[in-house]
């Protein structure tokens, strides 16, 4: 130990040392980043010697954006800082491996059938063979095999179950191509090609906030954390900023020099709660009731008791406060259209432009930028002007009736808090419509002071003071929040004078431990209304920063179709994974019908499997598998009747559905015929972390051991789907991990393959926290036998191809069913709710039903299109 | 994206001259290595290549009715490579494709561009919506902002047979993002479960663990109907009452013993949770609430669950 350390002989050499200085060492320096969901996106210098990767430090070298903002360098956590420990890790995936079942039973069967594909029928097709190694997933078991073997199997199972069972039984599952986006498309390509189902992400993490597509159209569209420094007044909510966001952090410190007011919430005292100037220690997953408070008092002192122009300005040119509303049977209804009115009736899309009461001309007028105005012929009206688009004068939207009313209606508001109804005195309008019918409407501003019970002097159950406990008012939110109305009032004033004074500079920062909670869009909701009231959208320093999950893809328009195929014109099954699971892990089995627990509901009070499954047939949600065939042998069955055109074929296939001879395979979900049977999983965890109700993924998906002890429930409580007496348990017949930890989901799949990490591959990664766009680059190369997840997709497919040109080796037509989709003219497709199978509409394709389209597949020519960019983009322009 | 319309076929074509591949005769640009498929994704996207960003507010202009290149004038000869982002982190270009203006040095803050330049939201309105018709919301009561208080126990039905063998009281179950771990996933490498405690311990409150009978760094059993964890706990006041934490995420790799209760091995994180859909999200047809991909639809939730926590002797493995 002495002559080793050599301090004791030799003290003066100081020999130690170059334990460390050999530590550090380097030969070669590599920018790259790191593969995770953090949402950091930060550029790392990695560090190699000898081959070896030794360390890695943050780069800082980004160009700034701008003088007045403080410097985005560097960036990078002390967790980050820990990854390269990953690499030579003992439960690094070195080789590929095999379920030790599964692999006797294969060689086995491939000494009988010298054909990979009958072989794997031979075992698939045998259910003593099948439970096998279904029964030993998670117990351990794998046995490292050769890679060729590993693509036989893989591609012969394949393609085993397009011929029998059809594409659509082929699932993958991978999250957050911002990530990794290369490493991603890999997988999603190669599904789309076969006519598989990528299955989506943030939806399923519970990271995308429902109230931004309900507000806003928008996914998620967010701050770069450099605009944090431009806020005046930081709400901070379920987010904890300073150990989720590190590297973001210090625009918080240097903001609140420049002046910013931080505030936190959070039922905890964690480490952002001790950072603020100002923490409340709100009762878990109640921010939602803070939020309705903080807007009763902004609507009654900020638009009440006195007027801010900037406000009212911004509510009326940016948001749907004067848009009129019908009043109906007692309750606010729908928006009124313009095509309801005599003068707009032959507008185009009639049914698609909304009113505003023009406070010039005292009556209802169009203004542009309604949605009717996006899809229609004549183009150039789809703005925000402050115009009729019909005669192009200008107009001004008045808010409130208030003060010209026709007459004050007694309207009913939910109260749901106390589970009652109240009603309150909303000024209206009566009006005339074209079929000379009285409509009586009102505003949305209106609406919301009655809502948020703001008492206008309009007669009904309005709250008197603060202090009384009513909806939505200081003294009401404490039995909820547990903070004090003072503690409200107070921030709520502050908040509102911010606003006032900066012109919007008020920014809420909200994260998973708002958005984790079931009615996590009204909690939002609740929210983002006092960013609107305060004229805070769209400026910066104000908003909503949502930062839940590494959504932001910032290079989405070219990668799309690179991703899903459409280079090549092929639809992409793209599945949202939680109606997925939910229906297909059977955890719906486990729940009751509404009408037994939940007395807000009204009369949806079914099972939300029906729900679910009305969701899928009237075009709102995807469904995979589509029907209970396969979508290959309906298109033959078709041409045998006789349908020749793609639009014939399909023609064939509604009349199917509306007889119901041709089923869903969401009405019986059950079924052995809708299984999913393939399951791919690549840089992901879906087994794992990702698995919510993990151990029903165990039972029905897996088919193994599972600790869950629930009894059944749905029996008797659904009424559009089969119940079937038996749970299915192993629908899967394999999983595939590609991954380089031996995780959970790596310990419950059947095959593991190994791949490259985040150092030993090219790729691109970026994140909405800022604005560069960061490499991935192979700092050493794929380390023991791993190979990149694009190479190893293409192995996939090389070898699937192989097969398929014995085997499915003539084109054969697949019929893919897609629910109506955003920013396509779909989104004027349901004027009204109406079910088809119900006989209240026609069943029309793309209108009342999903899309169908019929594309024609080449399985031989799979890894030749994988890895060539199709023309198809560029037929009637690159459309993105 | 967006509904745009960018016409791209002079750059697909220099792509065909750059890395070219002949598939049946016809000469595709090549995907065959992932650098190839970066340089793509890279050339022909609005946001690093200028060219594209003007046409693309080209396709806007004409929607609109808004003069808006002027946006993309100055970066038409912007081309970001690969390789320029391996030398230095380049910032992207302002693009329709996305909502804000961040020419000269402007952050990035969501719908500038809207506000700015009058283009509409992506909604029946156009606008912003403090309110929504869709039939479905105004069904369920979700037409305007609102409260509703959060699912119980009762409703949710998943500690009804674990009620029985419970000593401990009922708690709200959370897994928020830890400390020892990178970001939400990565928690198994050598440096992270060494440090604090290692493995992956159930937090408490003082004063709950106090009632229950349970002492810091004592082995506890976590368990509802749904499954089981196993873990020490530590006992901590900066929990609230009544709630118990486990961070995300654990793996079945680290630590994790067999549970007393079911006398098989204890799960991870998720073995509590059971996926619940929310009806509502599932609207569709209508305008903004129309199906996107990874963008509309049921979410996931998780934080609605409840379990019972129980003190238990060191456990088998």
């Amino acid at each position: 130990m002495s002559d080793w350390i050599k301090e004791i002989e030799a003290p003066t050499e100081r020999k130690w040392e170059e334990f460390y200085r050999n530590r550090f060492a380097h030969d070669k320096r590599v920018r790259t980043t790191h593969g995770v969901n953090c949402t950091g996106s930060c550029s790392w210098e990695v560090f190699v010697k000898d081959g070896i990767v030794t360390w890695e430090l943050q780069a800082t070298d980004y160009p700034a954006i701008d003088p007045n903002l403080p410097d985005i360098t560097p960036r990078g956590c002390q967790r980050g800082v820990s990854y390269s420990w990953y690499l030579y890790s003992p439960i690094r995936v070195k080789y590929p491996y095999v379920r030790g079942a599964l692999i006797d039973l294969w060689r086995e069967a491939r000494e009988k059938h010298p054909d990979p594909v009958e072989a794997w029928k031979s075992l698939v097709n045998e259910p003593e063979k099948r439970r096998r190694w279904q029964r030993s997933r998670g117990k351990g078991g794998y046995r490292r095999f050769s890679w060729d073997e590993a693509l036989e199997l893989i591609a012969a199972s394949l393609v085993h179950t397009i011929q029998e069972h059809g594409p659509d039984r082929v699932i993958g599952f991978s999250p957050i191509p911002a990530m990794s986006q290369i490493s991603y498309a890999a997988g999603s390509r190669f599904l789309s090609l076969l006519g598989g189902v990528p299955m989506s992400f943030y939806d399923w993490y519970c990271d995308l906030p429902n109230a931004s597509p309900e507000i806003w159209g928008e996914q998620t569209d967010v701050h770069e954390a450099a605009d944090w420094y431009n806020a005046r007044f930081i709400a901070v909510v379920g987010s904890n900023l300073n150990m989720t966001r590190t590297p973001d952090t210090h625009y918080i410190a240097e903001g609140r020099y420049a002046g910013a007011k931080f505030t936190v919430f959070a039922p905890d005292f964690n480490q952002v709660a001790k950072y603020a100037d100002w923490w409340l220690p709100i009762n878990p997953g109640q921010d939602g009731a803070f939020w309705m408070a903080v807007n009763h008092v902004i609507l009654k002192e900020f638009y009440l008791l006195k007027q801010v122009p900037y406000f009212t300005d911004y509510l009326g040119r940016y948001t749907d406060s004067p848009i009129l509303v019908e009043v109906k049977d007692g309750r606010p209804g729908r928006y009124l259209r313009a095509g309801q009115l005599a003068d707009y009736a032959d507008q185009e899309n009639a049914d698609w432009k909304l009113l505003v009461w023009d406070e010039k001309s005292g009556a209802p007028r169009m203004p542009g930028g309604t949605i009717g105005f996006r899809w229609q012929t004549e183009k150039g009206k789809w703005n925000l002007e402050l115009k009729d688009a019909r005669t192009g004068e200008e107009i001004a939207p008045l808010l409130s009736f208030r003060d010209n009313s026709d007459e004050v209606v007694q309207l009913e508001f939910d109260d749901f808090g106390a589970d009652q109804k109240t009603r309150r005195g909303v000024p209206v309008k009566n009006i005339t419509a074209q079929d000379g019918r009285q409509i009586t409407v009102t505003t949305v501003f209106d609406l919301l002071m009655a809502q948020f019970g703001v008492d206008r002097g309009l007669g009904g159950e309005y709250p008197q003071s603060y202090d009384e406990v009513g909806s939505y008012t200081p003294a009401w939110q404490e039995q909820y929040t547990g903070i004090h109305r003072e503690t409200l009032i107070r921030y709520a004033r502050e908040w509102a004078e911010n606003g006032e004074k900066t012109r919007g500079k008020n920014l809420i920062i909200i994260g998973a431990g708002a958005n984790h909670w079931y009615h996590n869009n009204l909690l939002y909701r609740a929210g983002i209304v006092a960013l609107m009231l305060t004229g805070a959208v769209g400026v910066n320093g104000g908003g909503l920063a949502h930062y839940v999950g590494q959504e932001k893809l910032a290079n989405q328009a070219s990668w799309g179709p690179i991703a899903f195929a459409g280079d090549w014109g092929l639809p992409s099954r793209q599945q949202n994974s939680p109606s997925f699971h939910y229906v297909h892990s059977d955890q719906w089995r486990y729940e009751r019908g509404y009408k037994d627990y939940d007395k807000t509901v009204g009369q949806n009070n079914d099972h939300t499997i029906d729900h679910q499954a009305r969701a899928v047939r009237k075009g709102w949600l995807p469904f995979f598998p589509q029907f209970n065939k396969s979508s290959l042998e309906v298109v033959k069955e078709a041409q045998k009747a006789g349908a020749q055109s793609d639009q014939e074929i399909i023609q064939y296939v509604v009349k199917q559905l509306k007889e119901g001879k041709l089923e869903f395979a969401i009405d019986d979900p059950d079924a052995p015929s809708n299984w999913p049977r393939n399951w791919f999983i690549w840089r992901g965890n879906a087994i794992g972390t990702s698995s919510k109700g993990h151990e029903y993924f165990l039972k029905h998906y897996l088919g193994t051991h599972t600790n869950a002890v629930a009894p059944e429930q749905a029996n008797g409580h659904v009424s559009e789907v089969r119940y079937r007496k038996e749970a299915p348990q192993g629908k899967l017949d394999l999983v595939v991990d590609i991954n380089f930890r031996m995780d959970t989901s790596a310990l419950y799949s059947d095959i593991v393959l190994p791949t490259a990490s985040w150092y030993e591959k090219p790729d691109i990664n970026t994140t909405d926290l800022h604005t560069y766009i960061n490499p991935m680059q192979a700092a050493v190369a794929p380390l023991w036998e791993s190979k990149s997840d694009w190479e190893i997709f293409k192995a996939i497919a090389e070898k699937f191809s192989l097969l398929a040109s014995v085997h499915l080796s003539d084109p054969v037509k697949d019929l893919v069913m897609i629910p109506l989709q955003h920013d396509t003219v779909d989104e004027l497709a349901q004027p009204d709710d109406r079910d088809w199978r119900r006989g209240e509409v026609e069943a029309i394709p793309g209108k009342t039903m999903p899309k169908f389209r019929v594309v024609e597949r080449q399985y031989p020519l799979v890894y030749q299109k994988m890895i060539s960019l199709g023309s198809r983009r560029t037929g009637s322009g690159c459309t993105v | 994206m967006h509904g745009l319309t960018i016409p791209a076929a002079d750059f697909y074509d220099d792509l065909r001259q750059r890395q070219g591949r002949k598939l049946n005769g016809t000469t595709y640009p090549s995907l065959e290595n992932a650098l190839e498929v970066a340089e793509v994704i890279l050339y022909l996207d609005p946001v690093s290549n200028g060219e594209l960003a003007y046409r693309a507010f080209k396709d806007e202009e004409k929607k609109t009715g808004q003069k808006l290149t002027d946006l993309a004038e100055s970066v038409r000869d912007t081309r970001i490579s690969f390789a320029d982002i391996v030398a230095q982190p380049r910032r992207q270009l302002t693009s329709p494709t996305w909502s804000a203006i961040i020419n000269q040095g402007r952050a990035y803050s969501p719908f500038t561009l809207n506000v700015e330049r009058l283009i509409p939201w992506r909604t029946l309105s156009g606008r912003q919506h403090f309110y929504l018709d869709h039939p479905n919301y105004l069904n369920w009561g979700e037409h305007l902002p609102t409260y509703k208080p959060r699912p119980d126990h009762s409703m949710l039905l998943e500690t009804e047979v674990t009620r029985a063998e419970a000593q401990g009281m009922l708690m709200n179950y959370i897994t928020p993002h830890g400390k020892w771990s990178i970001h939400s996933t990565y928690s198994d490498n050598h440096r992270m479960l060494t440090l604090s405690r290692g493995s992956y311990p159930i937090w408490l409150n003082d004063k709950d663990a106090k009632k229950m009978g349970i002492q810091d760094n004592d082995w506890v059993e976590l368990f509802n109907d749904n499954g089981v964890f196993v873990q020490r706990c530590i006992v901590s006041a900066r929990i609230p009452s009544g709630t118990v934490f486990v961070y995300h995420a654990t793996e079945r790799t680290v630590s994790i013993p067999k549970s007393p209760l079911r006398g098989t091995r204890a799960g991870m994180n998720n073995s509590i949770t059971r996926a619940r859909l929310k009806p509502v999200l599932m609207s569709g047809g209508y305008a903004q609430f129309t199906y996107a991909f990874n963008y509309w639809g049921p979410v996931g939730v998780n934080r609605d669950t409840f379990v019972y926590v129980r003190r238990i002797e060191e456990p088998n493995w």
